[in-house]
């Protein structure tokens, strides 16, 4: 029989649960952790803790941030005539890190969905819709996952938000860059010639 | 490991973990399928749009210790006008819904099943844009025959209380034809009477009852419903399933909720 101690078994049932990490993983992370000194072991479970207690939803955009208002939106420096909406939080992060945008950000918290009863209250578009009429918003940009279901969610934001007289955009979609042609499948070779544009 | 080559359409797509994602789909052989697509999700992912919702593919899979794992998929028909209209996708979803939700008994009957998914996504694919009507009748007749394949199908001929059978209504000649979605069926006189909740139903409202189960989608296509029928049958046919199935469609109340 292996060696079972309950804590260190434990621990590993924790890991096992975080996105990417195996059993075999966790087993690892957990026996490295067994050979920090106290001090790094009381620094990482305090920054988990903290992180939990301090990180909350930003009461414009709902993205992540520490105070009532996240710095993005705060930046007087930014194009605040422009809101870009996305699904989740985390979507923020990776096109911040583009360098690309400078506009605001509009967090969903998920996608329309009708199968699993989601609506749009359900989903923060009231708040979009508020948001919208009483700033000065010139454009919008839906950043949803080209997927049916994010498709769907853009075609019925287009829908209430076009009376508003505002311009909707989209990311354009097409071919990943760096992939083959002969590896694309049909909906994505569709999609990248309907929307191609001259060069 | 063991190995099987599936063509099944796509009814539901999960998260699982960073970048896979569950499918879940229904079989020409009329089995209801889960199998992971490992990286699924990733931009560049060798699967790129071929597991999508709605899409009929055919894949091959590896039995899996827990689920099962779809190696290769290649697209049969992928119903391009369904996401790029809300209504289209609303209905999609509900007969997605209806299939994953509702017991359906394998055997002999499952293969229709599929075949009668395909039709209909092929009838919404092929609609006019955000023509809610044409997608109701479509639905009507979607929930109808799904019915009459998990045998449930309302009676039409016969007294559903106490069975005798009833005058030809097809050519009925009065304006009232009782119905209880208790019973699952028409009602004679006698029991409607004894009966304090019933639907009451016009000629026109029974004759469209009546072409739902009986006409093939070529011949359904092209009969004419008036808006009013269509609206109370679509309705009726609803509460029928939620009682008979407990599946709680409830489109009317999504509906309501787009504010559209
Ligand atoms: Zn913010
Ligand atoms: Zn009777």
């Amino acid at each position: 029989m292996a060696l079972y101690i309950k804590s260190i078994e434990n621990l590993i049932n924790e890991f096992k649960k975080l996105p990417g990490i195996g059993p075999k993983s966790a087993r690892r992370i957990a026996y490295f952790l067994l050979k920090l000194p106290d001090d790094d072991i009381l620094k990482l479970s305090r920054s988990i803790v903290e992180m939990k207690e301090k990180v909350k939803f930003c009461s414009q955009c709902y993205g992540l941030s520490e105070e009532d208002v996240c710095y993005i939106c705060r930046d007087e420096s930014r194009d605040r005539k422009k809101i870009c909406i996305v699904e989740e939080a985390g979507d923020v992060a990776i096109i911040e890190k583009t360098g690309e945008y400078r506009g605001l950000y509009h967090v969903l918290g998920g996608l329309l969905s009708p199968i699993e009863n989601i609506g749009p209250s359900e989903i923060r578009i009231p708040m979009l819709l508020s948001r919208v009429k009483k700033n000065d918003v010139d454009e919008i940009i839906i950043a949803l996952n080209p997927t049916v279901e994010g498709e769907s969610t853009t075609v019925y934001l287009k829908k209430i938000l076009q009376p508003l007289g505002i311009k909707i955009t989209r990311l354009a979609s097409g071919l990943p860059v760096g992939g083959n042609l002969e590896y694309a499948d049909e909906i994505t070779i569709g999609r990248a010639i309907s929307e191609r544009r001259e060069i | 490991m063991s190995s099987y080559k599936a063509k099944a359409i796509i009814l539901k797509t999960y998260k699982l973990g960073e970048s896979d994602k569950i499918v879940r789909m229904y079989s020409a052989e009329g089995d209801v399928i889960s199998a992971v697509a490992k990286g699924a999700r990733k931009i560049n992912s060798k699967f790129g749009g071929r597991l999508e919702l709605f899409n009929l593919v055919e894949m091959e899979v590896t039995k899996g210790r827990n689920l099962d794992i779809i190696t290769q998929a290649e697209i049969l028909k992928s119903f391009k006008n369904i996401a790029s209209d809300f209504y289209k996708f609303i209905f999609c979803e509900i007969i997605s819904k209806i299939v994953l939700k509702t017991q359906v008994p394998g055997g002999d009957s499952s293969p229709l099943l599929f075949k009668l998914i395909y039709v209909c996504f092929n009838e919404i694919n092929n609609a006019a844009q955000e023509d809610i009507q044409a997608l109701e009748k479509i639905m009507c007749f979607f929930e109808i025959k799904f019915l009459r394949i998990i045998g449930l199908m309302p009676l039409l001929k016969n007294c559903s209380k106490c069975n005798k059978q009833l005058e030809n209504l097809y050519s009925f000649a009065g304006n009232k034809i009782y119905f209880s979605v208790r019973y699952g069926g028409v009602l004679c006189n006698n029991c409607a009477n004894s009966l304090p909740v019933k639907e009451i139903l016009n000629v026109s409202d029974y004759r469209f009852l009546y072409d739902l189960f009986n006409l093939k989608i070529e011949d359904f296509r092209e009969i004419e419903v008036n808006a009013f029928t269509l609206k109370k049958i679509y309705k009726l046919i609803e509460d029928y399933i939620l009682y008979h199935t407990e599946c709680d469609i409830s489109s009317f109340n999504y509906l309501k909720k787009l504010g559209i």
